[in-house]
Parts: C-alpha cells; sequence; structure tokens
C-alpha cells in the first residue's frame, strides 16, 4: 500500500494572490451570514419555510457535496482495489477533496439543522427506519476513515520535523512517537480503511437518493423512481472522475503548472463508460416508468429535467467518447465540467425543482443569506484547500507551463457553475405536479343503529316555556367561554310555526322513517329528566352510540343549521312587516336571516377582572380608564362613535332632517323638563358617560375621558356626583368598582340614568322607573323576576353591537338600531287556533301592541306630566299632592303627577317632527317639541299609546324661539331669568333679544316599557263598545256552546280589582270607549262601520 | 482456467452490478401495520363545521402557543387558505363550492379543519433520524424535543405537509404539530379541539368505531356526504378521518394513493441492511478484488523483471 508519494511535496509558491483575496473576501461575506443564521435562527437568513424546509444549503452543500466528493473513493477504488499505480499521482489531491468536502458537508449541515448542538442525538437515538440515520452514520464513519487516509500524508510532513510552540515543546518527542506509529501501522492495515471507505460510500451515496423516496407525493415523476438510489450511486461513480479531473485542472492552472495530462487521459477513458452507465439506467428507468409523458409538458420541472439530460450527462456522455476530447486539457476539463454541472444540476432538481408539495402558499428561492452561506462554505473550502497544499505534500512537485487558452477555458466553466448553479435552485413555485393517483376504493357497509320507541302523541305549544335559559354543568364541562343562551322559546315558536322543527321526530322503531315528535310532557310521562334535549343527547363521543351527538352538539347543530339556513326555511311571516319601529310601510325586511354566530346568542363570559385590573392604593376616574383601555384600546374607539358618548347621531326618523348627523341633546333639541343642555353642562353631564364634559369644549376624540364603570359596575356601588360633570362621587371605591366589571345590568343602565331622566325617579319617561329593578310580573312580563317573569337584561332586547345599541326614543333623534315587539313576537303574535287569535292578529296591522298589552302607565310610581317654569323662583310651600309628590319647587316651579294613566293613542308611523333649537315657536297655540307623524290614511302608520307631558316654558318674546336658559350656576343662583336668558343663548351661540316669555309646549313620550301580562292586556269590550252587549261576537258568529261570548269580550284587564288594589285606576272602571275612534280620523267604532282600509265583510257596516 | 485479468474483471464486474442489482430491489414488501384496536381517532364531519375557530382558540391556549394577531373571533382570515404552522396545530380553512354549471344549488361553503392526521404508517415517524417522532398506541404521533437534532426530515416527508418549524428560533427550534393532546387523552380526557367544537363536529372516539359511524353516516343521509371516508385508505389510513360533501380535492385535501410511502423506504433500508448483508459481500468482494489485482501485479511485476 506504499504510496509512490516521492513525486508529491508541499507547494512553495506564493500564497496570497488576488484570487485568494477574492475567496476571503467572500468567506467573509458567508462567515457573516453564518453568524447572523447562529444568532437569530434560520430564518433570520433563509426562504425555508414550512412548505420547503430542504433548501439551497441540503440540495448543494449537503447533496452535492456529497455526490462530488466522490472522487475520494473512485479514485482509492481503481487505484488501490484495482492496483492500477498509475493513478497515484491523483489520489492525494482527491482525498484532500473528499477529506475536506465531507468536512464541509457537516459544517454545512451544522448551519442548516435548527439544533446544531445535538448533532450527536443520533449516536444515542437510533431509528434504523430511517434513510437520513443511515445516511448520518455512514458519512459520521466515513468522515472519520477519510481523515485516518489523511494520516500518513500528515506523518509524512511532519515526521522528524515536529517542532510545537511554546511549552508544547515539550511534547515534541511524544507527538514524533505517536505520528511514527501511526503511520507504521497505518502503512500495514490502510487497505481496511480504503474499502471501508469504498463500501460506506457506495451506501450512503445511494441511501442519499433514498432521501426523497419518502417525500412520494411531492417528488415530480420525473425524477421519482423507486430505484433513485441506484441513480445517485451511479452518477456518484460517473462523478468521481470528472470531479478529479475537473480539480486536478483548475489547481494546475492556479498554480501555473501543467496539467497532469498523463493520469488524466487514461483517466478520461472510464468516464464515458460510467456516464453511459448511469445514463442508461435512467433512460431505461423513464421507459418502464412511462413519465417521458412528462417531457414536454412545458413545466419548469420538464425543462429543467431536459436541461439536466441534454447538457449534463449526453453532452459530455458524447464529448468524452472522443479521443480528441480526452487528450485535450481544454476539451477534458469541458467536458468533466460539465458533467460536474449536471450532478449539481441533477441534486438540486431531485431536492428543489421536483419538490412539489401540495400545498405551496409561499415559493422558495433561495435567499441571499443561504446562497452566500453556500459561497462562503465552498469559499473556504478552496482556501483549505490551498492552505493544506502549502502545508501538506499533496499536490506533484514540478511547475508547470499553462496555456491562455486553458485559463479562458476554467474560468469560464467557473462562472457557469455559479450561474447554472444559482438558476438551478430556482423552484417551481406554482406549477403542481400529478400525483399517483390510485385512488381508495371505500366499501360502504351497513351499520345497526339503535333505535328509541316512543308512542304517537299531539304536542301542545301551552305546555312549553317562553324562555328558557339553555345551560348545562354537562356542556360546562366541556367548554365554559360562554353564557348560556337565553332562548326565546316562545319566539321561535312564534316563528317557526312548527314544533318538530326542533323537537325533531324519532323514529319508533327501527326502519320507521316518520317517527313522533318528542315533547317535553311525553318526556316527563315517561319521567325522563324534565330538560328536554338531555334525555337523549347526554355526553359527547359516548362509544356505546357514538353517533347521537352530546347535548352541545345537539344544541348547536339544531339551532345552527336552522339559523344559517333561514333564507331558505319557509317562514311564513317574515319576522317584521309592519312596525312604526321600523320605517316604512312594508319596512326593509331586517335581514331575515337568523344570526349565526357565537356571540348573537351567547354573551362571552367576562373573566374575572381581579387580577386583569392593576391598580392599587387610591385612584381617581381617570386613571381607571386609562387602565380600562389598556386592554380595551378596540372598545374605547367604539365608544367614541356611539350616541351614548355623543350625545348626537344621525338621525334617519326625524322629519326634514333624515340626512344630518348633528342632531341630539349635546346641541340642539329641546324638552319640557329641564330643557337644554347649553350652559348647564356641569349638572347635564352627570348622566354622560364620560368625565368631565363642563363646557362646550369638551373633546369627544379622547378616549381616556370614557367612564367604563358607569356602564359596567356590578357591586350597584358606582355613582356620578350629581354637578360633577360626569364624575363619580368621592366616596366610590372605584379600585373595587373596577375589579368587579360586568355587563351592564338593569341596575347600571336605569339605576343612575334612565329611570330617573328628568331628575328624577319616573319623572320623564311615563314607562320606565326603579319599580323595575326588582319588577314583579305584573309590572313588566318581561323584566319582571317574580311570579314568573323573564328578568329580561335590557340589552336581551336592546341587542348591543360595538357599544352600538338597538332601540330608540321618540323624545331624541339619534338612533342606532330598530327594535320593536314584532323581532320576537313576529306581526302575528296571538299564536294559536282559536278565532279570537285570528281577530287579534288582524289588529296587528293597525294597532301596535303596546296599545292593548300597555293599558296605562307608570303603575308603580307616578310620573311627571306637567311643569310650569313660570312659577319658579317663589319661596312657597304647596302642599304635596295625592301621591306624595311635591308640586312646587323654588328652583323648577309647579308640576302636576299622575300614576297608574290612561295613555293618549295616536298614529305613529315611526317618523317625528321635532322642535329644533332656533326653529319658530307655534305662535298660535301649544308648541309641540316632538310629534309622532302619521295618520289613519298612512299604511305604515298603527295606533301607539303616548305619555304627554306639557309644559310652560320660557321663550323669547321678540324672535318666538324657545329659549335655553343658564340655570344650574345661573337662575338657580341669582333668580334672574333676563340674566339666565342671556348666559344660556350665548353659550347656545344664539341671539336673544331681551325679552322673554313663557309658552305652552307639548312632549309625546311613547311607552313600550311596564308591558302588562297578556291576561291582563285591553279587554275586546273595552275599546268596541258594540261588543259589550248581547249578542257580543254573535251579530256575525253563530252561537258555540263551549265558548261564552260575554265572557270572551271581557277578558282581560280588571281595573275593579286594581283600583281595589290601591291603583289610582277608578275612573277606567267599566270604560269602552278606551280608544277615540273619531279623535283618531274614524267614523266610528272600526268594528261596526269597517277598517281604514277595509269594508266589512256581509255588509255590516250599511246595516248601521 | 487460468485467471486473467480481464476474466477476472469481468466476474468481479458481474458480481458487483448483481449485488447492487439484488440489493436495490425490495426483496419483500414490508407489511403496513394494522389499525391498533385501542387506537383512538377522530372522524371530522366537514359538512358540520360552521368555521367559528373554537378549534384554534383552544389548541392555542392548551398549548400556550403564541397568540395570533388578530383574535380568533376574527373570522375574515378563512378568506385565505392557511396552513398549520409553528403558532398554531390546527386550522380551519374555508372552501367556497366550486360552479357545476346551473347546478350550482349549493351556495354554502365548506369549512375544513385540518391538523396533523395521525397517520397509522406515518411517513415523518420513518423519517425522523433520531425516532424523536413515534406513532403511540393509542394512535397519537409524538414528538419528543430532547432527541430531535432539527433536521426537517419529518416535513420532507410528512404526505399532508403537517410538521412546520421554528426558522426563527437560534437556539432550541422546535418542529411542532398537532399533539392529539396525548396527555390528556392518555387521562381520559378530550382533545382542546374535539372538547370545544360546539358543533360536535369532530367525533372523538375509536378509530375502527369512527369509520363504521362514518359509513352509518353516509348512509342515514343518502346524498349528503360523497362516497369517500378521506383518511380511511389514504397512505395506509390515518387516525384522523373526515366525511365531506364535496370531493376532498376541492376542499384542499391532497390526492394521495392507498399505499404508506415508508413501506418502500423501510423495504430499501431492511433489504441492504438485513444481518448487514450487502455492505459485508460488497467489503468483501471489494477485498476480493483488491487481493486479486495485487497478486496479478506481482506476477506481472515478476514477469516485467523477468523480460527485463
Amino acid at each position: 500500500m506504499n504510496a509512490h508519494h516521492d513525486v508529491a511535496a508541499p507547494v512553495e509558491d506564493k500564497f496570497l494572490t488576488p484570487g485568494v483575496m477574492i475567496l476571503l473576501a467572500l468567506m467573509f461575506v458567508g462567515f457573516a451570514f453564518a453568524l447572523v443564521r447562529f444568532i437569530a435562527g434560520i430564518g433570520a437568513v433563509a426562504n425555508l419555510n414550512n412548505q420547503f424546509p430542504w433548501g439551497l444549503w441540503v440540495a448543494v452543500d449537503v447533496a452535492t457535496g456529497v455526490a462530488l466528493a466522490a472522487g475520494g473513493f473512485t479514485t482509492g477504488a481503481i487505484a488501490y482495489v484495482f492496483n492500477r499505480d498509475q493513478y497515484h499521482a491523483v489520489i492525494r489531491p482527491a482525498l484532500l477533496t473528499a477529506m475536506l468536502g465531507y468536512t464541509f458537508v457537516v459544517l454545512g449541515l451544522l448551519v442548516d439543522i435548527g439544533r446544531y448542538w445535538n448533532i450527536s442525538s443520533p449516536i444515542f437515538n437510533h431509528n434504523g427506519n430511517s434513510v437520513l440515520f443511515e445516511v448520518a452514520i455512514c458519512v459520521m464513519i466515513y468522515l472519520h476513515v477519510l481523515y485516518i487516509e489523511f494520516i500518513p500524508i500528515v506523518a509524512e510532513r511532519f515526521k522528524g520535523r515536529v517542532d510545537l510552540p511554546g511549552p508544547l515543546a515539550k511534547l515534541n518527542n511524544q507527538t514524533e512517537k505517536v505520528l511514527d506509529i501511526a503511520d507504521k501501522i497505518l502503512g500495514k492495515i490502510m487497505f481496511v480503511f480504503i474499502i471501508a471507505g469504498i463500501v460506506l460510500s457506495c451506501l450512503h451515496q445511494s441511501s442519499l437518493g433514498s432521501l426523497m423516496l419518502i417525500a412520494s407525493y411531492k417528488v415530480h415523476p420525473l425524477w421519482y423512481t423507486p430505484i433513485l438510489p441506484l441513480l445517485f450511486l451511479l452518477s456518484a461513480f460517473a462523478a468521481g472522475y470528472p470531479m478529479v479531473t475537473f480539480e486536478s485542472i483548475v489547481v494546475s492552472t492556479s498554480f501555473g503548472r501543467k496539467p497532469e495530462m498523463k493520469v488524466l487521459t487514461p483517466l478520461a477513458k472510464y468516464m464515458p463508460i460510467m456516464m453511459g452507465l448511469y445514463l442508461a439506467v435512467k433512460i431505461g428507468d423513464m421507459i418502464v416508468r412511462g413519465t417521458y409523458v412528462y417531457l414536454l409538458d412545458g413545466t419548469v420541472q420538464s425543462i429543467c429535467f431536459i436541461v439536466e439530460m441534454l447538457f449534463g450527462v449526453m453532452l459530455p456522455f458524447t464529448l468524452l467518447l472522443f479521443r480528441k476530447v480526452r487528450h485535450s486539457p481544454g476539451l477534458l476539463f469541458f467536458a468533466s465540467t460539465l458533467f460536474i454541472l449536471g450532478i449539481l444540476f441533477n441534486r438540486i432538481n431531485v431536492f428543489l425543482v421536483s419538490y412539489t408539495p401540495p400545498y405551496i402558499i409561499k415559493s422558495y428561492f433561495p435567499a441571499v443569506g443561504e446562497i452566500f452561506i453556500t459561497i462562503g462554505l465552498i469559499s473556504t473550502l478552496m482556501f483549505v484547500y490551498r492552505v493544506c497544499v502549502h502545508i501538506f505534500p499533496v499536490l506533484g512537485e514540478e511547475p508547470k507551463e499553462i496555456t491562455k487558452k486553458m485559463s479562458a477555458t476554467a474560468a469560464l466553466s467557473c462562472a457557469l457553475v455559479l450561474t447554472l448553479g444559482f438558476n438551478g435552485s430556482a423552484q417551481a413555485a406554482s406549477v403542481k405536479t400529478p400525483q399517483n393517483s390510485e385512488d381508495s376504493v371505500i366499501a360502504v357497509t351497513s351499520g345497526k343503529v339503535p333505535m328509541p320507541v316512543f308512542e304517537t302523541r299531539t304536542p301542545s305549544i301551552k305546555d312549553a316555556p317562553k324562555v328558557i335559559d339553555l345551560s348545562s354543568d354537562l356542556i360546562k364541562t366541556y367548554s365554559d367561554i360562554y353564557e348560556p343562551v337565553r332562548f326565546m322559546h316562545s319566539k321561535h315558536a312564534n316563528v317557526l310555526n312548527d314544533c318538530s322543527i326542533c323537537h325533531h321526530r324519532i323514529a319508533r322503531e327501527e326502519g320507521d322513517t316518520y317517527g313522533e315528535p318528542v315533547t317535553m310532557a311525553r318526556l316527563q310521562e315517561l319521567e325522563k329528566l324534565p330538560d328536554g334535549c338531555s334525555v337523549c343527547h347526554q355526553k359527547p363521543f359516548d362509544a356505546k352510540q357514538l353517533h347521537v351527538p352530546g347535548l352541545k352538539g345537539s344544541y348547536h347543530q339544531l339551532c345552527m343549521d336552522c339559523h344559517r339556513e333561514a333564507e331558505q326555511v319557509a317562514h311564513r311571516r317574515g319576522p317584521v312587516a309592519y312596525s312604526a319601529m321600523v320605517r316604512g310601510p312594508v319596512a326593509h325586511t331586517l335581514s331575515s336571516r337568523a344570526p349565526s354566530d357565537c356571540l348573537s346568542c351567547h354573551p362571552k363570559k367576562v373573566p374575572d377582572h381581579k387580577n386583569l385590573v392593576k391598580l392599587e392604593g387610591t385612584v381617581d376616574a381617570l386613571a381607571v380608564t386609562q387602565n380600562c383601555l389598556s386592554c380595551h384600546e378596540k372598545e374605547g374607539k367604539a365608544i367614541l362613535k356611539t350616541s351614548h358618548w355623543n350625545w348626537h347621531g344621525s338621525s334617519p326618523y326625524t322629519v326634514g332632517h333624515e340626512s344630518r348627523v348633528d342632531l341630539g341633546k349635546a346641541h340642539n333639541t329641546i324638552n319640557n323638563f329641564c330643557i337644554n343642555i347649553n350652559g348647564n353642562w356641569p349638572r347635564c353631564t352627570s348622566c354622560h358617560i364620560g368625565y368631565g364634559w363642563k363646557d362646550k369644549n369638551f373633546d369627544f376624540t379622547d378616549m381616556t375621558k370614557i367612564d367604563c364603570l358607569v356602564c359596567h359596575d356590578t357591586t350597584k356601588t358606582y355613582k356620578k356626583a350629581p354637578p360633577a360633570a360626569g364624575f363619580p362621587e368621592k366616596n366610590v371605591d372605584l379600585i373595587r368598582v373596577a375589579q368587579n366589571v360586568g355587563r351592564p345590568t338593569r341596575d347600571t343602565c336605569g339605576m343612575n340614568c334612565h329611570f330617573v331622566g328628568g331628575g328624577g325617579d319616573a319623572v320623564k319617561h311615563g314607562d320606565m322607573n326603579r319599580g323595575l329593578l326588582d319588577a314583579s310580573k305584573n309590572s313588566d312580563v318581561h323584566m319582571g323576576i317574580s311570579d314568573g317573569g323573564m328578568d329580561f337584561k335590557c340589552q336581551e332586547c336592546h341587542r348591543t353591537r360595538n357599544h352600538l345599541i338597538a332601540g330608540r326614543s321618540i323624545s331624541v333623534p339619534a338612533a342606532e338600531g330598530d327594535l320593536s315587539c314584532e323581532y320576537c313576537h313576529t306581526d302575528k303574535p296571538h299564536i294559536g287556533r282559536e278565532l279570537i287569535d285570528h281577530h287579534l292578529n288582524k289588529h296587528s296591522k293597525h294597532i301596535a301592541c303596546q296599545t292593548c298589552h300597555i293599558p296605562i302607565y307608570s303603575k308603580n310610581k307616578p310620573t311627571k306630566v306637567f311643569w310650569d317654569w313660570s312659577e319658579a323662583g317663589k319661596d312657597i310651600k304647596p302642599p304635596k299632592d295625592k301621591y306624595g309628590m311635591p308640586t312646587y319647587l323654588k328652583k323648577k316651579g309647579a308640576f302636576k303627577w299622575e300614576e297608574a294613566v290612561k295613555p293618549s293613542y295616536m298614529w305613529y308611523n315611526g317618523t317625528v317632527k321635532r322642535y329644533i333649537l332656533g326653529d319658530r315657536i307655534n305662535t298660535n297655540g301649544v308648541t309641540e317639541l316632538n310629534r309622532p307623524m302619521g295618520d289613519q290614511h298612512d299604511p305604515s302608520a298603527r295606533i301607539y299609546p303616548f305619555k304627554i307631558h306639557r309644559g310652560k316654558q320660557i321663550s323669547d318674546a321678540v324672535n318666538k324661539c324657545l329659549i335655553t336658559p343658564q340655570l344650574f350656576g345661573g337662575y338657580w343662583k341669582h333668580w334672574d331669568w333676563d340674566r339666565a336668558c342671556r348666559d344660556g343663548m350665548e353659550a347656545a351661540g344664539m341671539s336673544y333679544s331681551g325679552e322673554y316669555e313663557f309658552v305652552e309646549t307639548v312632549m309625546y313620550w311613547g311607552l313600550t316599557h311596564e308591558v302588562i301580562p297578556k291576561e291582563d292586556a285591553l279587554s275586546c269590550a273595552e275599546c268596541h263598545t258594540p261588543l259589550t252587549k248581547a249578542p257580543y261576537c254573535g251579530s256575525c258568529h253563530q252561537e258555540r256552546p263551549e265558548v261564552d261570548f260575554s265572557t270572551l269580550v271581557h277578558k282581560g284587564i280588571d281595573f275593579k280589582s286594581l283600583a281595589a288594589q290601591g291603583q289610582d285606576v277608578s275612573e277606567l272602571v267599566g270604560k269602552t270607549d278606551y280608544i277615540d275612534f273619531k279623535a283618531l280620523g274614524y267614523a266610528g267604532d272600526p268594528i261596526e262601520i269597517g277598517g281604514r282600509f277595509t269594508k266589512l265583510p256581509l255588509g255590516l257596516a250599511t246595516k248601521k | 482456467m487460468d485467471i486473467n485479468r480481464r476474466n477476472f474483471f469481468k466476474i468481479a464486474g458481474a458480481a458487483a452490478a448483481s449485488t447492487i442489482a439484488v440489493s436495490e430491489k425490495p426483496a419483500h414488501a414490508a407489511e403496513p401495520p394494522a389499525i391498533n384496536a385501542d387506537a383512538y381517532g377522530c372522524l371530522i364531519d366537514t359538512t358540520l363545521c360552521v368555521g367559528c375557530r373554537k378549534c384554534e382558540e383552544a389548541c392555542n391556549e392548551r398549548h400556550s402557543l403564541a397568540k395570533p394577531e388578530q383574535s380568533f373571533e376574527e373570522l375574515s382570515v378563512l378568506e385565505n387558505e392557511r396552513r398549520p404552522d409553528e403558532h398554531s396545530y390546527t386550522v380551519v380553512n374555508k372552501y367556497y363550492p366550486h360552479s357545476i354549471g346551473a347546478l350550482t344549488w349549493r351556495k354554502r361553503p365548506t369549512f375544513v379543519k385540518f391538523q396533523c392526521m395521525h397517520c397509522n404508517d406515518p411517513s415523518c415517524v420513518s423519517a425522523c433520524i433520531v425516532g424523536a417522532l413515534v406513532k403511540q398506541p393509542d394512535g397519537a404521533v409524538t414528538y419528543d424535543v430532547s432527541k430531535c437534532i432539527g433536521c426537517r426530515y419529518c416535513m420532507v416527508a410528512c404526505p399532508f405537509q403537517i410538521p412546520a418549524y421554528e426558522y426563527h428560533n437560534a437556539l432550541t427550534p422546535e418542529v411542532r404539530k398537532c399533539t392529539f393532546c396525548f396527555n390528556y387523552v392518555k387521562n381520559g380526557q378530550l382533545p382542546a379541539c374535539v372538547q370545544v367544537c360546539p358543533r360536535e363536529a369532530i367525533t372523538f372516539g375509536k378509530q375502527l368505531e369512527l369509520l363504521k359511524l362514518a359509513r352509518w353516516k353516509m348512509k342515514r343521509h343518502p346524498g349528503k356526504y360523497v362516497d369517500h371516508i378521506y383518511g380511511e385508505y389514504e397512505v395506509g389510513g390515518t387516525s384522523w378521518l373526515y366525511l365531506g360533501s364535496e370531493p376532498f380535492e376541492k376542499i384542499g385535501f391532497p390526492k394521495l394513493g392507498v399505499k404508506a410511502p415508508p413501506r418502500l423506504t423501510e423495504t430499501i433500508q431492511h433489504s441492504l441492511f438485513q444481518y448487514f448483508a450487502a455492505p459485508i459481500i460488497l467489503y468483501t468482494t471489494l477485498g476480493g478484488i483488491m487481493w486479486g489485482t495485487g497478486m496479478l501485479k506481482e506476477k506481472d511485476a515478476k514477469k516485467e523483471n523477468k523480460t527485463d
């Protein structure tokens, strides 16, 4: 095994040439990028992503690196295994290349693998199934074999010349001995390593090809073949000698020597044989697998394949068949270079171009960082090679001349390597590969299903609850993100009019395709749990009945399927057709589609804010808001757009001002209670959801002034101080309130604001007062807590999105969404099959629900019905009225109160004529500050109940317009109306003539709350006098033994017993003209003369 | 017979070629692992999914993943096709129905939740160099970060393109993918997504039972589903199965064959390395040639010396 290295010696040329300087520069750039990779991660320098986990580094640094290091084992094979001594001249350079090549493969791997510090893991953790494991172990062993093979060269260089620097000099002798022994032993057993090297190379060269076999659905069929490992091995065989040739000629050129054609030409003889074999197997494989059909696809893959085959394999193969080529250094170099490029291109193709994953969201092209790290690695390799040949006896000794032609070819080839290398790695991004299309065939076998058996039974709506909290501990154990759904059962029964849609029919026996509906009554009869769906639908994923959804699943499947289908379900009556609250005759049917997002049915659970609120010590209200906004900036921004914040907004229902957005009590509406905000800010804005609106300069774009707590307090301890421009009272424990925030309740909405409008409980709204906080069902069926009321929160009707709250008051112009009874109850609200239901439903086109269902307002608390400002300023003390309410205050003047009042009835189509500040007053009578629009002939108008509030308020005697007096800090201090008027009008930016008078005004207040239970709605007889006497309904209807017409027409509110309970309703007892039809425009009772658009059948009207 | 140089090479060459040929050819088809009777799985009924993204949120919370920029309530993200990544082990995608002329009666989009399929015969497990990925008997394909070297071969191997990688973690990047909530399922709990799904679009159960359920559903609702349980046979079967009302290629699923990719690679590997036969044969062959050519060389040398 003694190599003929008497011709090899260290090179003694100049080390630093311009070429080396360029190398150093490239190394530096590569190193810089590598540094970034190790500090900031692969993602910082590479374009690798989840679709393309392997890129340039694997394809070039590793796969191509290994393939091109094949020179080592192939020359080893020919020189030692086949004992061809003449090739020994190229052995050492090839060995050095292989050794450095593999070293740099490992370095490249260290860059590429994420947990490079764990690279030894495969030594301890084996996966024999993994191709990569085999490659890794093989490469690891082979690298060591290569180092061992290199030891003799080191020994030759240093034997007898060991001269370690400094203190290490002591070890010179020992080192010398080690080298000597190593050289001697290795000399004898080197053949073991040489053969091992070849075996290991064969194994991992082929296994590199197997690597991509596992990605069978991602690799393009042009390259994907089960014999890919064989192709890799053959191509590695073939690449060995071209690589040795390439390298030898480049080195010769670089050191200005003559190429070693003596060795290279005979070596070149083997090249076409190897290449031919590779080519033959590759083409044979293509023919066998029929993949030639992809050749003319025109895709990036097909083009790359053709280029690879034509220029990378066929051309060098053909060239090398010619003797002339093999003997000419230039041409041989060219052919070798072509093949090397072909191999490079092949590896790039297999690992990158052919790799077409099913989902390509981001395509791959190597990043600058990847390219420069690769170039840096190659440069370092070349540099180290140069260092090595300067130190070790690797290259032949005698310097030789080179021709200019050759340098040019070499330079050209190098340029070609670089260009092709980078272009080749271009990834075919958007091209999807035809995949193997072995489709699976699915055999459907029948599964047996246990079916519950029930007897037939007719369901009844009467059994059904109106509202159900769909809540179950069962559901909560699986997820507890939301609060339970308040399921409006009546609403759904009304809208759907078919119980069996939800109470789906269940087969009575196996094979029964009709089945019977499941009803509560039936379930109770069967003594099952009385909670409906959970009788069958329980825990999900019960192994015994996997096909039955769990409770949560069934609710959501049933509800949401229907809601999502809402457009398609035959709603016999769309949800809303007529409602004054929804403008227009056939109102824009609100999206008839039922909501299907989570929040439209569920309130989201408010997380416990105890730990979220980071406040300590004494804090002011603004600090609390800051804290809220640190998480809820989005909500803060939303607030800035609401009418609760701005106190004005778009006013689509105010006649003549439909497109304005500035109307509101912030500036220009006026009422006959406390009149107007101008000049009175600090007092008025104690109801504003903000802090510090104390004059007209308040900044409405400043989120930090929002008062979150006034709506979200759950402790019931938060109170705004009356004249503090919205700031809370001093004694409120703000941190406690902030830590206990939750959804608004009736307390937050009503307690501080809406129940106490106008300066006191029940003053303004006739249908709202503090009595509703713990209302009974008799006070309000929806809000009632006791006696089977439904305990609605305000926002269960007043749907809220982004802090915009549906519903509107006739007294203010801003509106953020429609709301009407029909949303739930539909326009045929009286469900039932009785004749009376039919008659009642016919009312709903002409009469609002409220008309019958709110027969009296202010049931529990007297409300103000008259306010005379002209009396103010006197130091008198008149007695209280019969309700115990004050009838006079020096500040405010004289009042009148009433309790349990019969409403006034007017036509109303949803639009309002409104007095805007500066408008001329009605000089001929009472000025109407707001008037519901509509009349008998307006099809969209219906009869609504109203509270009427009359007032006497201050007005400009010359300009004939209402005045906004400064009361707070003005009149209430100095008792001078003239001064109050001047100051107030100045604050409002209006002129004041200097003369004032008191004029009569009136306001209409809609009534929608305090809905009485249906049993206590107005009876037929209370409006329709003809029905009060015999034959009652008998004028038209035949008598039926089971129906008592007299009872039927009188069924309704019983004023007598109400009066007995102490309600002030004695004058309403026995009333039969509750609604004054003549005042509303009818010639008489419509039951006698016919409706406003229809005639009575049977000519009844003419009979009169 | 006189072994001259030429003849020797002929014989040696043939021997070597046959060794290679034998070793490259699959000697026996490795049997795919059968479905474990204890293996859990999930059946996703895509017709039930409404794309609420609760599963994404629940998964994110259970695994303490990075919170996304937009909240999980933001449904507009569904408009773009997404893939599971290092910050989300599961994503829901929205697929609009494809026009089939006048028959586009179905206007509703299909929502599909994607996550690791937990294959019966997982490519990633076969590929993993250090065995960091393991197919557990209960169905989950789990990942042991302490073994991982970060080579991302699992990502290359996965036919569903599921494993994701923390490319921006410099020191301890991990391969991230659905864990099938292994530690929870082991203790009798449910995977987070299954547990939270309001519509129970994901049915959790024994894989074999789920296949029965899927067939039951198809039979009970004729015409509702396409006649295909995705994952029943794909790449040797998967623990997660899908039912759908649209052809699966139209709703984001790759079209895959029935053969598990590891069958090929493992067959090649095991044929090559059974008892280390191939390396040893190659080694001895080469040794033999070396010895033979050495002898011939010495003979030649002697001859030359004699002639000289």
